[in-house]
């Protein structure tokens, strides 16, 4: 893909732990075109924040991250913390699952989401202050202006997620990172807060990349999505394809255990047995081995390659072959 | 035949400090329940944050004081029961919680964890019997014989959730309160528990009352659903009744909510969400508890509070707007 905004190439993440080195993302690639919305989908451990940590150079302190990941045409894996804050807040922005950690609570809301204009586009506050207000009203947060002279303990759980896409938002970002931002949230806000998001992109062209375990808001959100298990691809698909004709045994299975509130009822849910991977050292195969019902023999000793099985559609299964 | 359960206008909330001389003030949290629990069956309680869901859980089971109204546990008042016939009693219903490990001591081991119940419960029972029914508990939530040595930090997510229903089964309840018990699993993990939980309910006639906010699981789990907004019902009814055609506009409002992992349906869903947030529920509105959000508001909405009224035999709502069937 020429036309990518983002573009990762054998990204991997380890983290340096008292028992020894542990790789939580390992030599992964995928690619983001402006204006798409790709859905990172896992369970716990399976490396999915990491890889949004590591590209805005966030990962823990014995964390580290190699191989490419050009923004733009830069390599942000390569630039100084100077060189990324010139990106950092300007043209990428990230949002996470709890607001309120990255949020002033001495600060009035409307003089937080100034101050990034204020240091980044050299605004005065009174203009920097008026923007700020009308971004908290673009994100609906009602009554925006006296919202604006209020402290973040002041706001519900779904204002707080407003006031951090609005503080994304107000450098009008092309690149928005987003880790889990409804999973705290209940239902009907979180339905708000992917209004939202779905109108940003469409309307001001932002890329997102949007990390969850929740398959249903990825239904809902994504152009794209990527399943990941144990730091690899296991499958990567347009939405409807993935939904609709998975193939990778740990997608199907992930869309099989899933709940449903419209759908027939069976007796039992069907199951994944076993647990996620947690930690440790990579296995020489393929990381879903070990709970996968069709493996065979070559899954546990040899790692599957990511192949092309349809158009942009890629999967990583021994069982599967590639498109001729 | 006397039910399960009983719950008759039941009020109850928890005590704020009132001032140094002065008791304390009991804050209602939920309001006026009233519903009968069957042997056997399962009763969803769904509700988003603050709903009262979780505090009426703690209230049937006496964990916080009732302000008015009754809880009969076969018939009998639990309110009149002395402590100590009260804690035996505690033998007949459980509670897991949404954060299983925070409920597990990380000094014990697993096996004397399960096993602890039983001394109250049973306190003739020997050392080793206590042991052997422990490891008994730990095989019916289908862990091994060792984890009974083992420590509550060597527990996965979804282990140590096992573990809390081997401890709530071990005194051979009639009913457990689940609160949230699936809430903090990754979804495969989720599924193996909503299915033990099933396949326990089989095997030991047990009542459950699963409270949850994913409405999702609520549907595989139970016979009859309840929902609840600011500490009241506002729909109470058959499982496969409310999801066919929920009555009260919250409970629609939730059911549209929620996101399906199925693409086709969901984009058509994009701009179509229910605005505004729930009012606190510290400083009450006179009329419908969902009057500030409701697309079918009217003045009376605002005024008067629907009482919750039989739509159908088996089917409850308050709304103004849902009139019985004659």
């Amino acid at each position: 893909m020429t036309d990518s905004l983002l573009s990762v190439r054998d990204l991997s993440v380890t983290f340096r732990l008292p028992e020894g080195e542990v790789t939580a993302v390992d030599r992964l690639g995928f690619d983001v075109a402006p204006g798409e919305v790709l859905g990172i989908v896992g369970e716990s451990g399976s490396g999915k924040s990491q890889i949004l940590f590591s590209l805005m150079g966030l990962l823990a302190p014995n964390g580290r991250a190699s191989g490419q990941a050009l923004f733009a045409g830069q390599d942000l894996l390569a630039m100084t913390d100077t060189e990324l804050d010139r990106v950092r807040g300007v043209s990428m922005a990230m949002i996470f699952q709890d607001p309120m950690t990255s949020l002033n609570p001495y600060k009035r809301v409307g003089d937080q989401l100034a101050e990034g204009l204020v240091v980044h586009k050299g605004l005065s506050w009174r203009a920097a202050r008026a923007e700020a207000v009308r971004m908290l009203d673009r994100v609906r947060i009602p009554d925006a202006a006296s919202r604006a002279r209020r402290y973040p303990h002041e706001f519900s759980g779904g204002m707080r997620q407003r006031v951090m896409i609005a503080m994304a938002l107000l450098v009008n970002p092309r690149l928005l990172l987003a880790d889990e931002p409804t999973t705290a949230l209940d239902v009907t806000i979180q339905s708000q807060i992917i209004d939202i998001l779905a109108e940003l992109a469409r309307d001001m062209g932002t890329s997102i990349v949007f990390v969850t375990h929740d398959l249903g808001v990825v239904a809902r959100l994504c152009d794209r999505v990527i399943v990941l298990y144990g730091g690899r691809i296991m499958e990567e698909a347009p939405a409807d394809i993935l939904f609709n004709a998975p193939r990778h045994p740990y997608a199907k299975g992930l869309l099989d255990t899933t709940p449903r509130i419209a759908a027939p009822l069976t007796r039992r849910l069907d199951i994944i047995p076993g647990t996620p991977r947690s930690g440790g050292a990579m296995l020489p195969g393929c990381p879903f081995a070990p709970r996968c019902a069709s493996r065979i023999a070559a899954c546990e000793a040899v790692q599957p390659p990511l192949i092309g099985i349809g158009p942009a559609h890629r999967t990583a299964c021994h069982l599967i072959g590639e498109a001729p | 035949m006397t039910a399960l359960l009983q719950l008759h206008d039941l009020t109850a909330g928890y005590p704020v400090p009132a001032g140094l001389l002065s008791r304390d003030r009991l804050v209602p949290v939920v309001h006026d329940v009233s519903f009968t629990l069957e042997a056997g069956r399962t009763l969803g309680i769904v509700g988003e944050s603050g709903c009262g869901k979780s505090t009426l859980g703690r209230a049937i089971l006496q964990l916080i004081p009732t302000i008015s109204g009754k809880v009969l546990w076969q018939g009998q008042d639990l309110a009149e029961l002395a402590p100590e016939a009260l804690r035996r009693r505690r033998s007949e219903f459980q509670i897991i919680f949404q954060d299983a490990l925070a409920a597990l001591d990380p000094r014990m081991t697993i096996g004397r964890i399960v096993g602890q119940p039983l001394a109250t419960f049973e306190p003739h029972l020997s050392r080793a019997d206590r042991h052997d029914r422990a490891v008994e508990a730990l095989r019916q939530v289908g862990l091994s014989a060792d984890f009974a040595a083992r420590y509550p930090h060597e527990m996965s997510g979804g282990q140590a959730q096992r573990v809390g229903l081997a401890r709530a089964i071990i005194g051979r309840p009639k009913l457990i309160v689940c609160d949230e018990p699936v809430s903090a699993l990754d979804v495969s993990i989720q599924a193996q528990v909503v299915n033990l939980l099933m396949d326990l309910q089989e095997e030991l006639g047990l009542a459950l009352i699963f409270i949850s906010h994913n409405l999702s699981v609520v549907r595989h789990i139970s016979h009859e659903v309840m929902v609840m907004c600011l500490g009241r019902i506002v729909e109470h009814g058959p499982r496969d009744d409310f999801y066919a055609g929920p009555l009260h506009p919250y409970s629609r409002a939730l059911m549209d909510a929620v996101p399906e992992p199925d693409p086709r349906r969901e984009r058509g869903r994009i701009g179509l969400s229910l605005p505004g947030e729930l009012p606190s529920s510290l400083d009450p509105l006179p009329g419908c508890v969902f009057a500030s959000r409701c697309p079918q508001v009217e003045a009376r909405c605002r005024a008067d509070r629907p009482d919750l009224r039989d739509i159908t035999p088996t089917r409850r709502a308050a709304c103004h707007f849902v009139e019985p069937l004659r």
